[in-house]
């Protein structure tokens, strides 16, 4: 069953990248809008950012649960 | 023929009859008071009713347009649906502090004028903080210390601005504040409530240390209250815009940090408070109607999440990610409500989210804001990425130790109406649209364009959470936030005020006692000091010792008679 789950999720996000080529953004007035994969670029480079920042931020702000006490 | 009366009113009236009710009969009467309440709001019509004088101004006790009506609605609404969830709630202090906080938020929201508005602002915060101190516990009882110092500030600094404001055009109107500086401190006032950075800290301090049902009343109209008075007075306003952008950046990086499930979704209360300043900030129609439009969606997915993480907390006596896991089976209503919830508020499409996300990257790019639309695509991924998380180690991750059952009827039965609710303005958006501000902005949600990437960018954050999954999985830590930077400043005030000024103090006060001391002794024998100024005076007055024998009055006295004698003789 999990295997079979990820087998269609992988399927689904190899056709999300054939999906691109028939997107079109009408509500784009600037140059990236124009791009096929440019939701797919946005959800995998600002995870990976949004991961990176998440390090950065725990490695200066984590502290002990009794810190305040 | 009846014009209804002040909404808030009915709320603030019923709190008081509260403590006479008991059982069914009090469940029944807070419901009636919800759909009374509703009653009231389809007799209001559009215009200034309920004008009073107060000290040479006309305040307005209710202001009907668009704006208000749209507000006024989804409070009441998702105020009614809170109070369902709350009907097994016993102490009638927790009650009548949440009818109280429905009834003030209301009334902000009619106000018509700055001094009822503020009147209601602060009645909303004293109220609300109850409702976080009676979870009766050392941590919410401090925290709710900290919300309404940091609330009481907010207050001051807000009366400052509205009364320079008042001073300055002679008017008590809701309208954009006169003047830079009144601007700037009624600005700051809103931004307060409205969890502006870095002024954002007493929400994810206080929401999570609320009454599990006391944080669903939390979630709805704090920040909401803010939110329209941002939209009432500074609409337009550039440098709004960007603080939203940053508010929804933060709440996400911060959110996908946090291990207590209800300071998780609170950084998301900042990170979609930022999506609605950012429209509201960017002012054009399309922007406003996003903004407010987003509100409403975000009051019914984040009311369904503090709902359903408070039914977990209540079931299962946890909050922290690390502890729970396993719910999916043991919880099945709450889980699939908080599911609902989660697509919600990451947008995907049939959910509301999706309606009001993508009026808002819309109004972003129509209005050349290159800067803001990347902020909040951005936020989007970290939304998702946040609640795939919470989702995944509250509800899928494996867990056999933990023991839980499903939350009470009417716990499930309110969560079961908001999923619907955020299900119904998701696949019938006009529902939605034709409630805005601004009913000739059009937008179209569902385009082939607009579904396909909302898919294309789950799909490929879906795919960075698996291959990372343990980069995101939970830690028993606390993140500090700004308010490490407050606590300092106030652990440093307490040390000044108790080393240096307390020294300072006493020096002063002995000072000043050794003088006192001095003016004690020259009023007990002032004589001392003339006849030996040098010493000072150290002994007391004797009467004995100045005392003069009886012949010398004598004698001067008939001296003085014998010249007063003379020069009348001499005169006349």
């Amino acid at each position: 069953m999990k295997k079979t789950l990820q087998k269609i999720f992988f399927s689904l996000v190899a056709l999300s990248v054939l999906l691109g080529f028939f997107m079109e953004h009408n509500h784009g007035p600037f140059w990236w809008h124009r791009f096929p994969w440019l939701d797919s670029m946005v959800g995998g480079m600002g995870a990976l950012l949004l991961l990176a920042l998440k390090k950065l931020v725990a490695s200066f702000a984590s502290k002990q649960e009794d810190f305040y006490d | 023929m009846i014009k209804g009366i002040p909404p808030g009113f009915i709320y603030l009236l019923g709190a008081l009859l509260v403590p006479f009710w008991k059982g069914r009969i009090k469940q029944v009467y807070l419901l009636l008071l919800g759909f009374l309440s509703l009653g009231n709001l389809i007799l209001l019509e559009t215009g200034r009713f309920w004008t009073i004088r107060f000290l040479n101004y006309d305040l307005i006790l209710l202001h009907v347009d668009r704006l208000s009506m749209a507000m006024g609605m989804i409070f009441i609404g998702i105020g009614l649906l809170a109070l369902l969830y709350s009907l097994h709630v016993q102490e009638d202090g927790q009650q009548v502090a949440a009818l109280l906080y429905m009834g003030s938020s209301l009334g902000v929201i009619f106000s018509g004028d700055y001094f009822s508005l503020f009147f209601f602002w602060e009645i909303m915060a004293i109220a609300s903080t109850f409702l976080i101190w009676y979870r009766k516990e050392k941590a919410s009882l401090e925290a709710g210390f900290r919300y309404l110092l940091m609330h009481i500030i907010g207050g001051c600094i807000l009366f400052t601005g509205i009364i320079l404001h008042v001073v300055s055009t002679e008017t008590v109107l809701l309208q954009s504040p006169a003047g830079s500086l009144a601007s700037w401190l009624v600005l700051i006032g809103f931004g307060l409530n409205a969890a502006f950075l870095p002024l954002h800290t007493w929400l994810p301090d206080a929401y999570p240390e609320g009454t599990p049902t006391g944080s669903v009343f939390l979630s709805i109209f704090t920040t909401k209250t803010g939110v329209y008075a941002l939209a009432r007075c500074f609409s337009g306003t550039e440098w709004v815009a960007y603080m939203g952008g940053a508010m929804a950046l933060f709440g996400v990086i911060y959110a996908l940090l946090q291990n207590d499930i209800r300071r998780l979704i609170s950084y998301h209360i900042i990170s979609q408070v930022g999506y609605m300043v950012a429209g509201i900030g960017v002012g054009t129609a399309l922007s406003t109607n996003g903004g407010i439009a987003h509100l409403i969606n975000n009051l019914l997915y984040k009311t369904l999440l503090f709902m359903g993480m408070g039914s977990v907390i209540q079931m299962t006596g946890k909050k922290k990610l690390t502890e729970l896991g396993g719910l999916a089976t043991k919880m099945p209503f709450t889980c699939a409500t908080c599911v609902i919830a989660s697509l919600s508020i990451s947008g995907a499409p049939g959910f509301n989210g999706f309606i009001s996300k993508g009026m808002l990257l819309s109004a972003m790019a129509e209005s050349n804001q290159p800067w803001l639309e990347w902020m909040l695509r951005l936020a989007s991924v970290g939304t998702f990425l946040s609640f795939t998380k919470l989702c995944f180690f509250t509800f899928f991750a494996k867990n056999d130790r933990i023991e839980a059952k499903e939350a009470s009827l009417n716990m499930c039965l309110a969560m079961v109406f908001v999923a619907l609710l955020c299900l119904t303005l998701g696949l019938y958006p006009t529902i939605l649209l034709s409630i805005l501000p601004y009913p000739s902005a059009p937008y179209h949600a569902y385009t082939l364009s607009h579904v396909l990437g909302v898919f294309q960018l789950f799909l490929w954050t879906g795919l960075i959470f698996i291959l990372a999954k343990n980069a995101f999985s939970p830690h028993a830590w606390i993140i500090l936030d700004f308010d490490y930077f407050y606590r300092m400043a106030f652990k440093w005030m307490a040390w000044f005020f108790k080393g240096p000024l307390h020294g300072l103090r006493i020096s002063i006060q002995e000072g000043c006692s050794r003088k006192v001391q001095g003016l004690i002794q020259f009023s007990k024998n002032p004589l001392v000091f003339i006849e030996n100024p040098s010493k000072g005076g150290t002994k007391d007055y004797d009467e004995n010792l100045y005392r003069k024998p009886m012949g010398l009055g004598v004698l001067l006295a008939i001296l003085f008679l014998f010249f007063y004698s003379l020069i009348y003789l001499i005169s006349s």
